[in-house]
């Protein structure tokens, strides 16, 4: 395949494809990184706290660090961290990653209906970049109806932009503390993100019960952390299903 | 090797091996349909149990830090409901939080 051909290809446009095609995806490519600034600015002083922790926990700090971009989960990196400094062995510590980590099966069962027609590269690429803030924004998307290029392209930009900026924030943390000062507004910020992430999905009433059955669980289960999470998310898909046969 | 090592390995390892579970090696086919019709509300649901988690994590009840905080969440979501944008909600809801706490400051 020549250059000229590869060029008209942006992230996979057919060559036949209209000029529209690499138009729009090159638009989605960029919404991908600039609609993932919220979540970065909610997520930054997380991200450094991460790393604070790391210098300060006794042991291997590359290693912590390496948490970042291996694990790639603020609260099972803290978790893993937490569990070794404890004194925790390594496969004590590993069952907990697992098992803290295991929401992400749902999410990859989620998308891949629709990110099941994707080239081969793309699915075996995708999931290394599946966190909350990327499965929220590629789901908004997805519910909008983008094409298979689009999505493409926005899913890796967004994945990126996540990527190096959590694992550029935790180095920072582990070299030079926190060097941002923690003001009371500062920890609002990923709760107002988060509801920007869930208020424009809330199109139906079933989806509506569903989120607040899920809310409500979060408050009310007990069960910790990463476990009360998906038994919240399962109650309230359940009542979801359950409202939408009541509505039949 | 030390132990934190081996842990962010295998760790890292088995997270892609769980976030690839469906979408590389057992396909949405795989699902059953009951299953399917309930990850239709996964975003949803999980978004909302974040939310809920965050918010649960910050909010204060003392009387000085509630009123900004409420304020930011309820301006964030009529301006999320509004425009369907991230960064508008953003800056409304930080700005109202800003507004709010110089208001109940100033009483």
């Amino acid at each position: 395949m020549s250059m000229l051909a590869l060029s008209a290809q942006p992230f996979g446009c057919p060559v036949e494809a209209p000029p529209e095609c690499a138009r729009e995806v090159r638009r989605l490519a960029v919404a991908g990184v600039t609609e993932m600034v919220p979540f970065l600015v909610g997520l930054f002083p997380f991200a450094l706290a991460v790393g604070v922790a790391i210098g300060s926990a006794p042991g291997d700090r590359v290693a912590g660090w390496l948490g970042g971009p291996l694990l790639f989960n603020g609260a099972t990196h803290l978790l893993a961290l937490s569990a070794v400094s404890g004194g925790a062995s390594w496969y004590t510590a590993t069952l907990l990653v697992v098992a803290a980590n295991s929401r992400l099966a749902l999410y990859s069962a989620a998308l891949s209906q629709q990110l099941g027609p994707q080239p081969r590269w793309f699915r075996w690429a995708a999931p290394y970049f599946l966190v909350e803030p990327v499965y929220a924004l590629v789901g908004q998307h997805l519910e909008r109806g983008v094409s298979r290029e689009q999505i493409r392209a926005y899913y890796l930009t967004a994945g990126v932009a996540m990527a190096v900026t959590w694992t550029g924030a935790i180095g920072l943390g582990v070299l030079a503390g926190p060097v941002v000062p923690t003001g009371e507004a500062s920890g609002m910020v990923l709760p107002v993100v988060m509801v920007g992430s869930v208020v424009p999905i809330l199109t139906g009433s079933s989806t509506v019960v569903s989120a607040v059955v899920a809310g409500v669980a979060m408050l009310l289960v007990p069960a910790p952390g990463a476990s009360r999470l998906i038994v919240a998310a399962v109650l309230g898909m359940l009542a979801g299903v359950a409202s939408e046969r009541l509505r039949r | 090797m030390s132990t934190m090592l081996a842990v962010v390995l295998l760790g890292g390892a088995a997270s892609w091996l769980l976030r690839a579970s469906f979408l590389v090696f057992l396909g949405p086919e795989r699902i059953p349909a009951p299953a399917r019709r309930m990850l239709a509300y996964a975003l949803p649901t999980f978004l909302a149990a974040i939310l809920v988690d965050s918010v649960a994590a910050e909010v204060s009840l003392e009387w000085g830090r509630l009123v900004p905080q409420a304020a930011a969440l309820a301006v964030a979501a009529l301006v999320a409901w509004r425009t369907g944008g991230l960064a508008w909600t953003l800056l409304a809801g930080i700005g109202a939080f800003a507004a709010a706490s110089a208001a109940v400051g100033a009483v």
